[in-house]
């Protein structure tokens, strides 16, 4: 009987789709799988947020005042409240990105590393292996010093050991919390990581300069190093970074009046970052109603380039406010490595160290390309005090707005005695930072200190 | 697995060929061998208006104890002693039949029964993988039959459930993730929908594509015992459709239906929002305050008021001018022009026609559909063609086929970017003499005037010039099925059958160049060329056509063998087996063309650099041209073995059991990881056929109880670290992939235990019969996602991390009023459900979370609806919102919010109804009939909407200004606090979610009312057999609420559904 056949054909074409090899194996989305080759880790790494930083040192930052009470009204609580360093910063928004951001880095850096323990590494792609694992690291290592350096106190050998710092987490494996670290335990971790990173990355920057490499390794060892204090290890650091890669802008050779005068890849950056939380209303190049400080504008000189090509005026209001310096396009502004802040670094700690002549010759040899072509007058030094005021004088000019800079430098300079007071003034009452106070500290958000138990900075 | 399954496989494969060669050989009616004496009655039971054959119906010998049942072909046997007798045939329902027989003349009998009128509807219920009369069912089951389903006049067949299914509600509360949930959740993040069977098989399509007409009946399967048969899908409940069939030795009959239903405009005035002059209140408040500093930037939008306001300040219009512009402004409301130009009636009409009938050795059944809806909006209109076939020959004795075959057609056209969410309240769209105006959308309107000075596209948004669809939806979806049935022994039964269903859906949007869309994008992009003065712009000029394709395949075959079969009147046997494949394919891909040629069909895009970043004409970005291309693909499969067995014992007592185990192709999950068995048991014991049951007032008294495992899956969740492939590129034109899932080791699929006990009755001449049902569902693993400490790298976090108890009762009573000339029957619904959470791993960090969120991240030991509020204590003389800590007044909103201790909060209960129902009064009156469903929803509350003052500047649609605290005194009237500036969220929070706004939600509502006018044609006078002239009006209001506001408590944010009206006629030939 035919029929009685079929149904056999048909029974049996079943139990060969059904019960071939490999029937539940077919992966269930195209567009979502599970990371197993170094391709997918480098698309993981990929991942634009890894790019990011806090923005909240800008925010608090001294770079930039409101002159109407009412712009500052209007702001979010966030803008609002890290502007006049209140002790609730956060005004009932209870998760930021500001915290958040850079831990999603370090998840994607552990799964990574994760994932790469169980790896077979042959001859043939040993170096990319090599490549992905320094990449890992140094993301981890960049996310875990953001962190720290506002979310905890600044560094000083004396208290590092009871300080508290930030929870490092060095496992994707999210049922386990970890409590905060002390500021020491932190630092070192981040220096283990950065050490095995520069052992595994490259020497040459990429051009796709959301990659690490080992200058970005030295760059951002040099940034750690300098707020430590270690000004030793810093210019070790900035020099080992300027002699794999030392490219300067001439910025006679830039569009002034481009509205994006650098590109994301130009020569000077080593690592690119941005800042990771959108406080559109006071950050970003849409902001409208902030003005940069009028002592630092007046700083610059009429042959400085960076005063044109790091600030705008507001036809309106005729506020000027910050542009989006080495980002690119984007809307965001940089805070990422680059080689102006080694030269300066560079300059700084050989001037600490009593080293002068090197000191001025790293600050000159960046600052000649800063002026208009033939305009600039070298420094030609002096004492050791003149010589640090200058290049630090420099350092804020030329790192502004970018990377929360400018507050890490209050915090360390105000522990080497500066004393540096700030003030705000909304109305007629005016708001005031002392030197090394508790609120150079952000609060950790909400969200985590419920969800954790975290102990809160006191502010 | 791998191996048992081809061990099956085997065994069946065997049984085939063993039985291919004895074909022929045997005459299985030759077997049984009378006693000496005795002798066998035969004979077919079928019900005289359907010739269907009737399964249970009980025969017996008067003055005999000897009581047979019918099997599922209507067959009985029944031995005799006497010479002659007197047979005995009863079946609920149905008119007694006494027949009358001798040894010579002892059938086959074939007996037609004829309805009593009052029948207990022969009830079949379908599981999809069998049919069994209700009466041998120990599990849940609720039977939608036709005439109920008919009740409602409703495009979509899903509708038709609403109001009249026992235990399923349709959700109105808005965090419901699912439209539909039978006997309350037993899931939190898994999905929540039921399963719906079409004809066997899950439907994939939309069931929009099913036309209501062609169905014959819906089962719903509540328990374990009902639904564990579809394994880890079937931890929501299983909807079973059948389509119609045609009958066997059945003239064709041809059934038309058409009906036409209007219904009114929606209310937008329903939602409260503030007035006109109140908006602009806020806007010159705010404006005082120097809210709007965006104005500086000379772009963006602002409104009219404000740039009046701003005009005024510049000194560039004075006082008087203003006033009277605003006061202007304030007269206006802009609902009455949406009201006018963009809603309008809608208008539905409905045409069925279908012809069944059967010979000898087929029944077959074909229709064809065709709806045509005008909707609501101006722009937007549905149609839908359906064809439907059915065809079931018996090629033999032993051999049948059927094939089926749903095509549907569909076709959608709306306006993507019709303007229903007007930005400011006193906007006008068009002047005094109908001509379109311009309102305000992504800039001001001082820049688009003066902008490129000329040189750029017309700028203006017009919402009136864009009221034509520019979006068609097309969908094709047809679903084929063939199954052979093949008898290999008397009782055995081996069938397999195959399923293919296809749709694919095509979206068109076009947006010509006169759309603002297209517009907008080619001026946003655009430059001015300093040197012509010319506008050049890397947006091609020509429309932008979005071109998106979705198309899904559902392979399935199933293989099962059936065995049916009684021993002595004592025994039967009732049991199936089976295996089954599946895979189910989706594919999508969308692409957008630039510069669009309608006529040519070509497009620009080959001059467009997708990666360039282009400064904006405004503002300070640079952005790319997006590209919109993208596609992606799932593919699903799953491999299942079942089997379910019921043993039935002198009528009286049954057993049945089932088990099935699911595998499926998980992420990342090793194969023996990936399968979950579950299983059901179930007993039901009828006692009206207990010898010593004796009484005179029911003709049906069962107890049934059953108990069982229904699974759940969630696919997205996987135990493997997940990436996803990001549509987007990073900074460096790079793709880039985004953590989905982190691994998560521990994780395990989602159990579902089941525990129904049941008694179902009925009175003599079933004035009254109905049933009661007591169930508790105990939810294990439920997989969740709940806030995460951020440290961990998210914020959210998906894992089995809940328990969960739903408990309930479904009562559901037919009763028979009046049965004289006028006939009042009523069914009653009345249903109880309560769920609590009972384990939950992740506490929601603080209070604020818990009023906000609750049920994404529920409390254990509450509801997972629970609703929860600030307890409020009332305004003070400032106007400024008190609530309480601790135990003491206070106005710290900060600490109020960020408390981390629930006993601060006032539990308020919980957001879905814990009971539910509706009574349908039916009364027939000759040849008119009236239907009115009235149903009832109690012990729930709801939370009115509350003003958040942060919100008003971008959102006047809120509730609640006019009642504001204004003035010293107003605390003693209003708990509404007065507005303040800055904004403060913690005191926002506080209020939109303090116990003040919570409300009860009990109600009870007219739904519908039915009036039909049946005509039967008789015998031969007239050329139809039945016609049925019909009005229905849906959704007809509120009759009591318990709330003390106006707002309807199942929408207390959207837009209650508008009233409808249907005429209809039904036709039968």
């Amino acid at each position: 009987m035919n029929l009685c056949r079929l149904t056999l054909i048909t029974s049996l074409l079943f139990a060969a789709m059904g019960c071939g090899k490999g029937f539940l194996e077919v992966r269930p989305s195209t567009n979502v799988l599970t990371p197993t080759s170094l391709e997918d880790y480098q698309m993981m790494l990929d991942y634009f947020q890894l790019n990011s930083t806090s923005s909240l040192p800008q925010l608090s930052a001294d770079e930039y005042y409101i002159p109407l009470e009412r712009d500052w009204l209007a702001l979010t609580p966030t803008e609002r409240n890290a502007y006049v360093w209140k002790a609730d910063v956060y005004g009932g928004q209870y998760s930021r990105d500001d915290w958040n951001v850079p831990y999603e880095s370090v998840l994607y850096a552990n799964s990574i590393l994760d994932g790469l323990k169980e790896f077979d590494v042959q001859a043939s792609n040993r170096n990319q292996y090599n490549y992905i694992r320094g990449q890992a690291y140094f993301v981890r290592a960049f996310s875990f010093f953001d962190l720290v350096k506002n979310f905890a106190d600044p560094y000083d050998s004396r208290t590092a050991a009871q300080k508290l710092g930030v929870p490092l987490k060095l496992s994707p494996n999210v049922d386990e919390l970890v409590p905060r670290a002390t500021v020491g335990e932190t630092y070192r971790q981040i220096i283990s990581d950065l050490q095995l990173a520069t052992a595994l990355l490259p020497p040459e920057v990429p051009l796709l300069r959301n990659r690490a490499s080992r200058p970005a390794a030295y760059a951002l060892f040099a940034r750690l190093y300098l707020s430590m204090r270690e000004y030793e290890l810093a210019a070790l650091f900035a020099d080992s970074c300027l002699a794999l890669y030392d490219k300067l802008i001439d910025y006679n050779n830039v569009q002034l009046n481009s509205l994006t005068p650098f590109s994301v890849d130009n020569d000077e950056c080593i690592f690119r970052a941005r800042y990771a939380a959108g406080y559109a209303a006071t950050l970003y190049n849409t902001s409208i109603n902030i003005q940069i400080s009028d002592e630092l504008l007046e700083s610059y000189d009429g042959h400085d380039l960076r005063r044109q090509l790091y600030f705008v005026q507001n036809v309106n209001t005729k506020l000027v406010k910050a542009r989006r310096g080495y980002s690119g396009p984007s809307n965001y502004p940089f805070s990422g490595l680059a080689t102006d802040e080694m030269y300066l670094i560079r300059a700084e700690c050989r001037a600490r160290a009593g080293n002068l002549d090197g000191a001025v010759a790293s600050l000159n040899c960046l600052l000649e390309r800063r002026y208009a072509a033939g305009k600039y007058i070298r420094f030609e030094g002096g004492d050791g005090t003149l010589v640090l005021q200058k290049i630090l004088a420099e350092r804020r000019k030329s790192l502004v707005w970018r990377a929360g800079l400018r507050w890490d430098d209050l915090r360390r300079l105000n522990l080497e005695g500066a004393d540096i007071t700030i003030t705000r003034t909304i109305g007629d009452k005016t708001h005031v930072l002392e030197p090394n106070s508790s609120r150079y500290t952000f609060p950790i958000p909400d969200q985590e200190i419920s969800m954790s138990n975290l102990e809160q900075n006191i502010r | 697995m791998i191996s048992f399954n081809f061990s099956l496989l085997t065994i069946l494969f065997c049984v085939c060929l063993a039985h291919a060669g004895q074909r022929g050989v045997g005459n299985p009616a030759a077997a049984g061998v009378a006693f000496q004496n005795s002798y066998a009655v035969t004979g077919r039971i079928l019900s005289a208006t359907t010739n269907e054959p009737l399964d249970g119906a009980t025969i017996s010998i008067q003055g005999k104890q000897t009581k047979v049942l019918t099997n599922a072909d209507g067959a009985f046997r029944i031995i005799a002693r006497d010479t002659s007798g007197v047979l005995l045939v009863s079946f609920v329902g149905y008119q007694a039949a006494e027949i009358n027989f001798n040894r010579r003349e002892a059938g086959p009998f074939t007996v037609l029964l004829e309805s009593n009128g009052t029948q207990l509807e022969e009830v079949e219920v379908s599981t999809g993988y069998q049919t069994l009369p209700k009466e041998r069912a120990t599990g849940s089951f609720v039977q939608i039959n036709n005439e109920l389903l008919n009740r409602k006049v409703s495009t979509n067949i899903l509708d038709r459930l609403d109001g009249v299914t026992s235990g399923l509600i349709f959700n109105k509360n808005p965090e419901s993730r699912s439209a539909i949930t039978i006997r309350g959740n037993s899931t939190i993040f898994g999905n929540q929908d039921p399963l719906i069977v079409l004809d066997n098989y899950p439907y994939e399509g939309d069931l929009s594509n099913i036309n209501p007409n062609d169905i014959e009946s819906v089962s719903v399967l509540k328990d374990a015992a009902a639904a564990s048969i579809w394994g880890v899908r079937a931890g929501n409940g299983v909807i079973v459709i059948t389509t119609k069939k045609g009958t066997n030795n059945a003239k064709p009959s041809i059934s038309f239906n058409s009906n036409l239903t209007a219904s009114e405009k929606p209310d937008i005035y329903y939602p409260q929002q503030l007035s006109s002059t109140e908006f602009i209140e806020v806007e010159k408040f705010l404006f005082g305050q120097g809210f709007y500093w965006n104005i500086a930037d000379g772009f963006s939008a602002i409104s009219p008021v404000v740039f009046m306001l701003h005009e005024h300040q510049m000194g560039r219009l004075d006082d008087a001018q203003l006033n009277a512009e605003l006061a202007a402004l304030g007269n206006k409301d802009v609902r009455n022009d949406l009201d006018r130009y963009i809603y309008r009636p809608s208008l539905n009409q409905q045409y069925a026609l279908n012809i069944k009938g059967g010979g000898q050795n087929n029944r077959y059944f074909i229709s064809g559909g065709y709806d045509k809806n005008v909707m609501n909006l101006v722009s937007d209109s549905h149609e839908r063609f359906t064809l439907t076939a059915g065809n079931t020959i018996d090629l033999n004795d032993r051999l049948s086929v059927s094939t089926g075959l749903i095509l549907t057609n569909a076709s959608t056209e709306r306006n993507n970017s019709i303007y229903t969410v007007p930005r400011y309240p006193y906007e006008s769209l068009a002047d005094g003499n109908g001509n379109p105006l311009a309102t305000i959308k992504d800039l001001r309107s001082s820049f688009i005037d003066t902008a490129g000075n000329g040189r750029l596209l017309n700028w203006q948004h017009v919402p009136l010039n864009e009221l034509r669809p520019n979006q068609d939806e097309k969908t094709t979806d047809y679903r084929f099925n063939a199954s052979l049935d093949y008898k290999l022994f008397r009782s055995l039964h081996l069938s397999a059958s195959y399923l293919y269903q296809k749709g694919a859906t095509q979206v068109e949007t076009n947006n010509g160049v006169s759309s603002y869309y297209t517009r907008n994008m080619i001026n946003s992009y655009a430059r001015i060329d300093p040197s012509s003065g010319e506008m050049i712009s890397p947006v091609p000029y020509g429309a932008i056509l979005d071109r998106s394709y979705a198309d899904y395949r559902n392979h399935a075959g199933r293989m099962q063998l059936g065995y049916n079969r009684d021993f002595g009147p004592d025994h039967s046997i009732n049991a199936i087996a089976g295996f089954e494949i599946r895979e189910y394919r989706s594919y999508g891909n969308s692409m957008r063309h630039y510069g669009y040629n309608d006529e040519t069909a070509t497009n620009a895009n080959a001059s467009i650099n997708f990666n360039e970043l282009y400064q904006q004409f405004y503002g300070w970005s640079s952005l790319r041209i997006p590209a919109n291309t993208n596609s992606s693909g799932t593919v699903d499969r799953n491999r299942s073995i079942y089997a379910n067995a019921s043993y039935r014992w002198k009528s009286r007592y049954t057993l049945s059991s089932s088990m099935r185990r699911d595998e499926a192709n998980i992420f990342g999950v090793k194969t023996n990881q990936k399968g979950v068995p579950l299983w059901s048991t179930g007993f039901s014991w009828d006692v009206q056929n207990e010898p010593f049951f004796n009484n005179g007032s029911l003709s049906l008294l069962k107890l049934r109880a059953t108990y069982g495992y229904n699974g759940n899956t969630d696919r997205n969740t996987t135990a493997f670290l997940t990436v996803l492939a990001d549509a987007a590129i990073n900074s460096f034109g790079r793709n880039y992939y985004l953590i989905v899932n982190p691994p998560n080791p521990s994780l395990r699929w989602e159990k579902v235990g089941v525990l129904n006990v049941a008694v179902d009755f009925a009175s003599k001449e079933n004035r009254i019969n109905g049933s009661i049902e007591y169930y508790r569902k105990s939810s294990r693993d439920l997989i969740a996602n709940s806030p995460i400490s951020p440290q961990t790298g998210l914020t959210s976090f998906r894992g089995n991390s809940a328990n969960m108890v739903t408990k309930g009762v479904d009562v559901q009573l037919n009763t028979v009023n009046i049965d004289q000339m006028l006939k009042w029957k009523t069914q009653w619904l009345l249903n109880y459900v309560k769920d609590r959470v009972t384990d939950y791993q992740l506490r929601s960090p603080n209070n604020r979370d818990i009023v906000r969120g609750n049920y994404s991240n529920p409390l254990a030991g509450f509801p997972l609806n629970a609703m929860f509020g600030f307890p409020y204590a009332g305004l003070n003389g400032a106007g400024d919102p008190l609530g309480y800590l601790n135990g003491n007044v206070t106005q710290d909103y900060r600490a109020i919010t960020t408390n981390t201790e629930p006993s601060n909060l006032t539990y308020l209960g919980t957001s879905s109804p814990q009971y539910f129902g509706s009574i349908i009064n039916t009364f027939d009156y000759g040849k008119w009939s009236l239907s009115v469903n009235i149903v009832y929803r109690a012990g729930y509350h709801f939370r009115k909407p509350g003003i958040s003052f942060g919100d008003l500047p971008a959102n006047y649609r809120q509730a609640d200004f006019a009642n504001r605290w204004q003035q010293p005194g107003d605390e003693l009237h209003t708990t509404v606090p007065r507005m303040v500036y800055p904004t403060d969220q913690y005191r926002d929070v506080f209020y939109t979610y303090s116990d003040a706004l919570a409300e009860r939600g009990d109600h009870i509502r007219l739904q519908d009312i039915r009036l039909s006018y049946t005509i039967n044609g008789g015998t031969g006078q007239r050329f139809w057999k039945r016609l049925q002239l019909y009005t229905y009006a849906n959704n007809l209001g509120l009759l009591w609420t318990a709330s003390r506001t106006n707002l309807d408590p199942d929408s207390p944010t959207g837009i209650p559904p508008s009233k409808s009206f249907s005429v209809g006629l039904m036709l039968d030939f």
